[in-house]
């Protein structure tokens, strides 16, 4: 089912506005992340969606159908939260046939699904047991197969995995992704977590302020960020940020004038902070290097350029001596210009 | 679209059944507040006929003989006196163990079988027979002790005690500071519910208040007006428009505080999830 | 420090914390009912005898109060659980203006016992009480209710449930309020396709057990009491022929207008007797004692 939204506006009651003119669309059985902090409005999205509140303004799709005034029973969605997902008072097997019952399904239909969800989540043990008594990764366990029992057009998962151990998120993870490609079954997944987000999603949408930042696959977000905000998001290390000025008789090389002059911010991945020249590089810099970390495979470089630190990440051993001043070029691939506003301008594969 | 039409029908009850309530309320008060020389019903129907000064003449001339001073000392009274023992009895029995609390929980719990009609005897007879009790102290004495408010607060304070009391024992307080500076100021709404709850029942106290008048001169509202009604010159307007004050007091405080009332007698019922 | 010391301070302290209600509880309940069954008030009266039972059975008004009493009972306590929580789930589901339909179902209750039953006697008053006023404008013939005996019981027993309504009213829209601010399994309910009919089965009921064993032990401790009512809307000399006899009424007049102890506490004790056979069940199912507190800080 794809999903569409147009205009969309939400504020809740008396507050100032969380969506502001939010505009996108889902294509039918893609598994999309809404990635964002808790005020980002992902929550707002994915409650937009299931129907718990109404847009203020713009219209919400289905498929080219508006489904703005349609109530959540109308809507066959498939919903998980991390805070409830499960009736207290009824044990797993009642749980998972619940959405069956209301659907008015016959006892012996309602059973043989049932059984066979248990079987796909792995819950056949815990048939009789109550919510209070199983832990996180089994109550989301049971939620998943209470979600996709009936068969919805669409899944909505609200940060299904918050709850969970670190430890188990992995593994419900995996199976969440395995159901989601063997259904082929749209699905939305709201989360802060950005490593659950890279790993899992056919497509990002990065939201902050109550608007999407970008939307797009997670290679292209990374090496094509629009925004800077989206650019500082993703990566481990975060990406280097310098005002632009801080390198302008390079910046005046390699920019045309016009884009010059709306230059305010440099970005600059850590892996694009070379000791020798690439074939492209946007700038040269000479600037001590104050610390260098090695683990494992890879090390990184703490550099101290004009009062601004910069981090570079490359493999094991490639940094030689701290405590000099060394030669540093910024490769083109991971650099990036971005005007005052954050958007970006110039650089990367641009 | 059922729905819908439900939601219409369950509206459209609430609906006739507010109007059945709201009209006893208006009729008290046309009837308080028509014109007593008004001949026709339907005059004392019209609004613009009531003549609102009723109200306040009525209530001034018969003060006196109202005691309406009396019953509010004595709910004022026994409600704060019924909060104090309730707050500290609940405080000891969620966060103390001692010797007894099992047994001490059970007689009260036993209290609540105990009808009025048992204990009001053998107490008539041990106030009327001591010498220190006849003042307001008769009236206020049995009233204080309420299962209930002890049940509610034990249920509220358990909350509190979950989150704050191991947190205030590290930062060194000791229990009376808790119970003064954390409890108190986080569970207004239990204790406004104790407070409004025993305020109503002795207000509105008719038994206890009728035998002990036997001996003492102490009269409550209720019994003073049922006594001025039955007097010959006393009028029926002039008896209703004394309700309409008294219901009014009542009802004003009792709606104003009402969200505070929810919630305490929320607390008191607790969860029912496993 | 011992082991021990720290447990002794707690149990002194505790109980002078509890001895203002300790005192007040067995002065004015536990030795008051020792007082009377075993010991006798005063150097007359002497204490209880079983063979008053036998003398009240023959009373032919014991026989009647307690008929009273098991009426209102029957009467009032079922419907006041089923419709109280009927109109409390109705007034929770509006979603217009809902504050003032809940303010304005919770007046009857706020306008305090006394208050509300003089308005009820009022109404069915011959000369402009709202009955009357009311099937005259039909053009039907008015009568004086309050002297027709079963006219008269009739608007009572109407006053005792408009009362216990109001009871069971506030306690369920309390605990339906408290329901509904938990959203969360609501929405889930919605999504899974649940009705509000299903939703009220399967998401409010389930959550309500506790609420109507408190509704059902308040309403009984309410009727099975009742005697303020009595007294004021039939004017007290007149309650012995009506419906508002009730037990409670039969002790008053039995002990403090005839002046005859024994039979008064007997049918005290039957009333006893009937307010255990009620609440025992109610009571079983709350059994909630305050748990022992953990965890303590232990002292250095």
């Amino acid at each position: 089912m794809e999903i569409t939204f147009k205009h969309v506006d939400w504020a809740p009651n008396r507050q100032p506005a969380i969506l502001k003119d939010v505009n996108f669309t889902i294509p039918d059985g893609k598994l999309v992340v809404f990635l964002g902090s808790r005020h980002s409005g992902i929550n707002a999205v994915i409650n937009l969606i299931a129907g718990f509140i109404r847009p203020n303004q713009g219209e919400i799709r289905f498929d080219q159908q508006t489904i703005n005034l349609q109530p959540p029973q109308a809507r066959n969605i498939g919903f998980l939260s991390s805070e409830v997902s499960l009736y207290p008072q009824l044990n797993v097997f009642d749980n998972i046939a619940f959405p069956l019952k209301v659907l008015k399904i016959k006892k012996g239909d309602r059973q043989k699904r049932v059984r066979t969800w248990a079987q796909l989540v792995n819950v056949e043990k815990l048939l009789k047991r109550y919510p209070a008594s199983l832990s996180p990764q089994q109550k989301c366990r049971v939620a998943l197969a209470r979600a996709l029992v009936k068969k919805p057009d669409l899944l909505l998962l609200a940060a299904p995995l918050k709850a969970v151990l670190p430890t188990e998120r992995s593994e419900l993870q995996q199976l969440i992704l395995h159901l989601q490609a063997s259904l082929g079954i749209t699905t939305i997944w709201t989360t802060a977590d950005q490593d659950e987000a890279l790993q899992s999603a056919d497509l990002i949408a990065i939201m902050h302020h109550g608007k999407i930042q970008q939307l797009a696959t997670p290679e292209e977000l990374y090496h094509n960020p629009q925004k800077l905000f989206v650019a500082r998001f993703l990566g481990h290390p975060p990406i280097n940020v310098l005002p632009a000025s801080l390198i302008e008789p390079a910046v005046k090389k390699y920019l045309s004038q016009d884009i010059y002059r709306h230059a305010e911010f440099v970005a600059i991945r850590p892996e694009a902070i070379t000791l020798e020249p690439p074939d492209d590089y946007v700038a040269h810099i000479k600037a001590e290097i104050k610390r260098i970390d090695n683990f494992g495979i890879s090390s990184a470089a703490y550099i101290q350029f004009q009062e601004q630190e910069l981090v570079s990440s490359a493999i094991s051993d490639y940094f030689k001596q701290a405590d000099q001043l060394t030669d540093l070029y910024f490769a083109a691939q991971g650099t990036y210009f971005f005007d005052p506003q954050g958007q970006r301008i110039a650089g990367g594969q641009l | 679209m059922k729905r819908r039409i439900l939601h219409c029908l369950l509206f459209l009850l609430v609906l006739l059944g507010a109007v059945a309530i709201i009209l006893p309320f208006v009729w008290l008060l046309s009837m308080t507040l028509a014109d007593p020389k008004a001949q026709t019903t339907a005059a004392m129907w019209q609004p613009q006929q009531w003549r609102w000064a009723n109200l306040p003449s009525i209530l001034v001339t018969n003060l006196k003989h109202l005691h309406l001073v009396t019953s509010f000392a004595v709910a004022l009274i026994t409600a704060f006196l019924q909060l104090l023992v309730s707050v500290l009895a609940a405080f000891v029995f969620v966060h103390f163990n001692f010797w007894g609390k099992r047994l001490f929980w059970i007689l009260l719990v036993c209290t609540l079988v105990i009808p009025t009609a048992i204990v009001i005897i053998p107490n008539y007879q041990m106030l009327m027979a001591s010498t220190w009790t006849r003042n307001l102290s008769a009236l206020i004495g049995p009233e204080i002790v309420n299962v209930g408010a002890v049940w509610l607060l034990i249920a509220t304070f358990q909350v509190i005690a979950q989150r704050f009391y191991v947190e205030a024992q590290l930062d060194g307080a000791s229990d009376w500071y808790y119970l003064r500076h954390v409890v108190i100021p986080l569970t207004h709404p239990s204790l406004i519910t104790v407070f409004i709850s025993q305020f109503c029942l002795s207000w509105n106290n008719v038994l206890w208040p009728l035998v002990v008048n036997r001996r003492l001169s102490l009269l409550t509202w209720p019994l003073d007006l049922q006594k001025l009604g039955q007097q010959a010159h006393f009028s029926y307007q002039a008896f209703l428009a004394i309700t309409t004050w008294a219901i009014m007091f009542l009802a004003f405080i009792v709606l104003w505080l009402q969200k505070d009332l929810l919630t305490g007698i929320a607390t008191l019922v607790a969860d029912d999830d496993r | 420090m011992t082991k021990r010391a720290p447990v002794n301070q707690k149990t002194f302290s505790a109980w002078l914390a509890l001895l203002p209600l300790f005192i007040l509880v067995v002065g004015f309940t536990f030795f008051p009912l020792i007082k009377i069954l075993f010991i006798g008030l005063g150097k007359t009266v002497q204490p209880f005898q079983i063979n008053s039972f036998a003398l009240l059975a023959k009373d032919a008004n014991f026989r009647q109060a307690l008929k009273n009493t098991l009426i209102l009972c029957l009467g009032v306590v079922p419907a006041s659980l089923v419709i109280g929580f009927f109109l409390a789930w109705a007034v929770s589901e509006v979603r217009l203006l809902r504050p003032v339909w809940r303010t304005i179902y919770l007046l009857p209750l706020a306008s305090g016992f006394v208050g509300l039953t003089i308005l009820m006697q009022g109404l069915f008053q011959f000369r402009q009480g709202l009955m009357n006023e009311g099937l005259k404008l039909e053009g039907w013939t008015v009568r004086h209710w309050l002297q027709i005996p079963t006219a008269a019981n009739a608007a009572f027993m109407v006053t005792v449930l408009i009362q216990g309504l109001g009871l069971s009213f506030v306690i369920f829209v309390a605990k339906i309020r408290t329901l509904q601010h938990r959203q969360a399994i609501y929405q889930l309910a919605a999504i899974d396709g649940a009705s509000s009919r299903q939703q009220l089965r399967y998401v409010t009921l389930p959550a309500l057990k506790t609420t109507f064993w408190v509704v059902l032990l308040v309403e009984l401790m309410f009727v099975l009491q009742l005697f303020d009512q009595a007294y004021i809307f039939f004017n007290h000399h007149l309650v012995s022929q009506h419906l508002g006899f009730t037990l409670t009424y039969y002790v008053y007049q039995t002990f403090w207008q005839q002046h005859n102890y024994q039979l008064a506490v007997a049918a005290a004790l039957v009333l006893m007797g009937l307010m255990v056979l009620g609440m025992i069940i109610p009571l079983c199912c709350l059994k909630k004692h305050p748990r022992n507190f953990t965890p303590q800080i232990k002292a250095l």
